[in-house]
């Protein structure tokens, strides 16, 4: 009998049909570049993740083979908590097709860094860049008969640069998806660039009130930091209480927020089938993201949105994509012709500081003062607060322009501009 | 966990395969177990539980400028000869091992850490039965056995404890809540009571907090705080890799108080950062950051030392998939003479703080910015009111020449430090300090 056979006996001996195992293959290939020096690295990890319901209680175990999962049971069980049972669902789906390898990740360096040097007629240095690609294998089966399998592929690449002029000092990182328009070398150039010139030369910031543009980087980690209010049920009374409107508004008219599955995912983290949905449709909410249990919780149906960014913790309710789809798209050059007076935000100095409870937004950011749509001078560590919910409200406009980011997931957003004049500049 | 797993390997062997790939730089085998429970607590209850046992293993080598890793799931003799074989693969390196000569080994066991959780759960009910309360345990069982090529293998082992969560306190401006984290390097008794006296004074009714008050202070860094700050401020700035760090290019000079020594210390096991020896085999030992005010040598691994600068016991990995990267590991520094009645006396007006959470630094700008979740208003020379939470921030420069010279004269363990993070790597980090003054930064509530 195989490793895997013997979990999947013990956890039927224990649970009857309530059980599930999932385990995960990655291949990995990775390449970094810091001053001269190259590591690469090629690594397959593996994890197999047992959930199951005996009684009242649920209960997760996870190791690096099936025996050490087996192992890790009773010691769960003695520690497991009573939960809603989580009716693991049954069907079936297509053969997933034999597991591609990872490519070796293209790393730009070479190129890039000349490219950063002219850009910035020297005064910007590249440190370091990371590129990274993996091919990720899924497997769920559980007691419900569910046998499924799925090869995920994705990359990344992380550029670090700093500039230096006689009073200050600037640094630079980027995070991109690989392959994608973002991570082509005269492009990355360009904004490591631009962010290291306004950080070099900024100025306090002048205005006490204005019109907002905010480059794509920025609006993502700001949508990434609100996603949380649409997942499962933790937010489901603040979201109703702080951020809807009695029409159910969240948002300004032309703001979507569509959830799309990762490229090549046909199921969740539980088996669930996965599809695009609109989480916000023209400002309204529409959709909460569930998992199994916390869709149980709210008697509500499962989403496919059960997320396991790792195999050692619980699936839980997420995204895997969000998407922000504007209704009419502004070229990014009238977005800033259309702006009176205001600043355009070009690169974050400090996480996003949002809390959820208070409706909080708190950015620290480097850009433009902009007037009559002109920049006419850099600002440095600007801060910008203000309510959440007034953020999303007070879109008026949005680029031609999206660009997908890694934050805690993957984000697609444009340039947005805020025109009410709700943020205070300190 | 039992030691049997490293006891069944050859490690000879494992010493053998790797040997060759080690000839023209350096090369290493990394085999490593890990075990750990998680507990999330709330209303006197265990809320979740998970418990994940893993083990890895990969062969690392240097040619040149370039470094190779390759990791596979796994830690017995099988595991190792299969990263090696992928890693002479990759360098193209004849010197594969022999295929019959590699046994799997079970993997350890990851023991029964219940009867702990059951205590420690029974600690914080007593501790806040008349409050409402959450909190995560976290308990992290960890071994590796190092085998560098040309060198003597090492293992160790360390069990890591977190507790993290927040507590209902009343004050009276009404109930708030108030957040608490201790990170301990070791589940024994004297941990238990260590953190029953952390935890103690959290409950105790007081005045309600106010925000504190923006704009330029003094601040006195108290029960072990202080390390908290040099760890972002001297550590992270001076790890050999830290691109454009303004204090690598400022090496022995003078930029802070005389009174003032800072030290990087991985022996202190007593500490949450300390380790025998490092990820590469270098066994951890002392190396200066700051040596009466002046600044000590860099931080280094083997990939950043030469024959003139050896690696100074820093090489670290978060585990066998992460190349190593030099880290600093515990900061310790020095305590002075004066008692905490004259800290507070000699700071005057200011702010007290002993809670900071979380830190950060850009050793390009050298800006830094740590979080603290409460602190205590000083004015003339007293304890006033309660303060909630805010940021520090300031340049590491100016911050270590605005170190006041008047040290405390004992020193605590600062168990808020724990899991610090960079470029995505997570590592265990302690620390202890006196209490010590640092004027004029900048203080912002949040």
């Amino acid at each position: 009998m195989s490793e895997r056979d013997a979990l999947r006996e013990t956890l039927a001996a224990r649970a009857g049909a309530a059980w599930e195992i999932y385990s995960k293959r990655s291949r990995v290939r990775e390449h970094r570049w810091s001053a001269g020096i190259v590591e690469e690295s090629e690594r397959e990890e593996t994890g197999f993740a047992a959930r199951w319901q005996r009684g009242p209680v649920s209960a997760f175990a996870a190791g690096t083979s099936p025996r050490q999962t087996r192992d890790a049971l009773d010691l769960s069980e003695s520690f497991a908590a009573p939960g809603p049972a989580a009716a693991f669902p049954g069907g079936s789906f297509p053969e997933a097709g034999p597991e591609p390898a990872p490519p070796s990740p293209a790393n730009p360096a070479e190129e890039l860094a000349p490219l950063v040097a002219g850009e910035s007629k020297g005064a910007v240095r590249l440190v370091s860049v990371f590129s990274a690609s993996a091919v990720v294998t899924e497997s769920l089966e559980n007691g419900s008969g569910l046998s499924a399998m799925q090869h995920r592929s994705s990359g990344y690449l992380l550029a670090q640069a700093a500039a230096q002029s006689e009073e200050r000092r600037a640094s630079v990182r980027l995070l991109v998806p690989a392959g994608g328009e973002s991570a082509a070398a005269p492009r990355l150039a360009r904004a490591i660039a631009d962010r290291c010139a306004v950080a070099l030369k900024g100025g306090p910031m002048p205005l006490a009130r204005g019109e907002l543009l905010l480059d794509p980087s920025i609006g993502a980690a700001i949508l990434s930091a609100t996603l949380p209010l649409f997942c499962g049920r933790e937010h489901r009374t603040l979201l109703s209480r702080k951020y809807l409107d009695r029409g159910g508004r969240f948002g300004a008219e032309l703001l979507t927020l569509l959830d799309e599955p990762a490229p090549g995912a046909r199921f969740d983290g539980e088996g669930s089938p996965c599809r695009a949905r609109a989480v916000v449709e023209s400002g309204i909410f529409r959709s909460r993201l569930h998992d199994l249990v916390s869709a149980r919780r709210c008697g509500e149906s499962p989403t496919g949105n059960a997320w396991r960014p790792s195999y050692r913790r619980p699936p839980s309710p997420g995204s895997a994509c969000l998407r922000l789809v504007a209704k009419a798209a502004t070229p990014a050059p009238e977005l800033l012709a259309g702006v009176g007076r205001g600043l355009c935000a070009v690169s974050l100095l400090a996480p996003v500081s949002v809390d959820l409870e208070e409706d909080r937004l708190e950015l620290e950011v480097d850009g433009w003062i902009v007037e009559r749509g002109r920049a006419r001078g850099a600002v440095a560590k600007a801060r910008v607060s203000g309510r959440l919910s007034e953020f999303w409200r007070g879109i008026v406009a949005a680029g031609d322009d999206p660009r997908a980011f890694l934050e805690a997931t993957q984000i697609c957003v444009p340039s947005l501009l805020v025109a009410r004049a709700v943020f205070r500049f300190a | 966990m039992t030691s049997a797993a490293t006891q069944d390997l050859d490690v000879e062997q494992l010493a053998r395969w790797i040997e060759p790939l080690g000839r023209d730089g350096f090369a290493d085998l990394l085999l490593e177990w890990r075990s750990e429970l998680s507990l999330a607590l709330g209303g006197g209850e265990v809320t979740g539980g998970t418990v994940v046992s893993e083990s890895a293993c990969s062969a690392r080598a240097r040619r040149g400028g370039r470094v190779v890793l390759a990791a596979v799931p796994g830690a017995d003799e099988a595991a190792a000869r299969e990263a090696v074989r992928r890693l002479a693969g990759e360098l193209a390196s004849p010197h594969f091992p022999k295929a019959e000569s590699a046994r799997e080994t079970a993997p350890p066991g990851i023991g029964d850490p219940a009867r702990w959780a059951r205590r420690m759960t029974g600690l914080l009910q007593r501790l806040f039965e008349a409050h409402a309360w959450r909190a995560e345990m976290r308990r992290c069982d960890l071994r590796r056995l190092i085998v560098p090529a040309g060198g003597s293998p090492l293992r160790w082992e360390r069990v890591l404890v977190s507790l993290r969560g927040a507590v209902r306190m009343d004050t009276r401006g009404g109930p708030r809540w108030r957040d608490f984290a201790i990170h301990v390097p070791s589940e024994d008794g004297g941990s238990i009571e260590e953190m029953r006296h952390l935890l103690r004074p959290l409950t105790a009714p007081g005045a309600a907090p106010v925000a504190p008050p923006d704009g330029t202070r003094d601040v006195l860094l108290a029960e072990g705080a202080a390390a908290f700050l040099f760890h972002e401020v001297l550590s992270h700035p001076l790890e050999a890799d830290a691109a454009g760090s303004r204090l690598l290019s400022l090496a022995r000079a003078k930029v802070a108080p005389r009174e003032l020594d800072v030290w990087d210390e991985p022996a202190r096991l007593d500490l949450f950062g300390g380790y025998p020896a490092d990820e590469e085999g270098t066994p951890g030992r002392r190396t200066p950051l700051l040596s009466a005010g002046h600044l000590g040598g860099p931080l280094r691994d083997r990939l950043h030392s030469d024959a003139l600068h050896p690696s100074t016991g820093n090489g670290r990995r978060p585990g066998p998939h992460d190349h190593a990267a030099p880290r600093g590991s515990n900061v310790v520094v020095g305590a002075g003479g004066a008692s905490e009645e004259e800290m507070i006396h000699r700071l005057g007006s200011g702010l007290r703080i002993a809670e900071l959470d979380s830190g950060a630094v850009d050793p390009a700008t050298g800006v830094f910015r740590l979080r603290f979740s409460a602190g205590q208003i000083v004015q003339r020379g007293r304890l006033a009111q309660p303060v909630s939470g805010g940021i520090l921030e300031g340049d590491v420069l100016d911050a270590l020449a605005a170190v006041d010279p008047l040290l405390g004269a004992r020193v605590f363990p600062c168990r808020r430090l724990g899991w610090c993070a960079r470029d995505g790597k997570i590592l265990p980090a302690g620390g202890e300090a006196p209490s010590l003054i640092v004027r004029r930064l900048a203080v912002r509530a949040r």
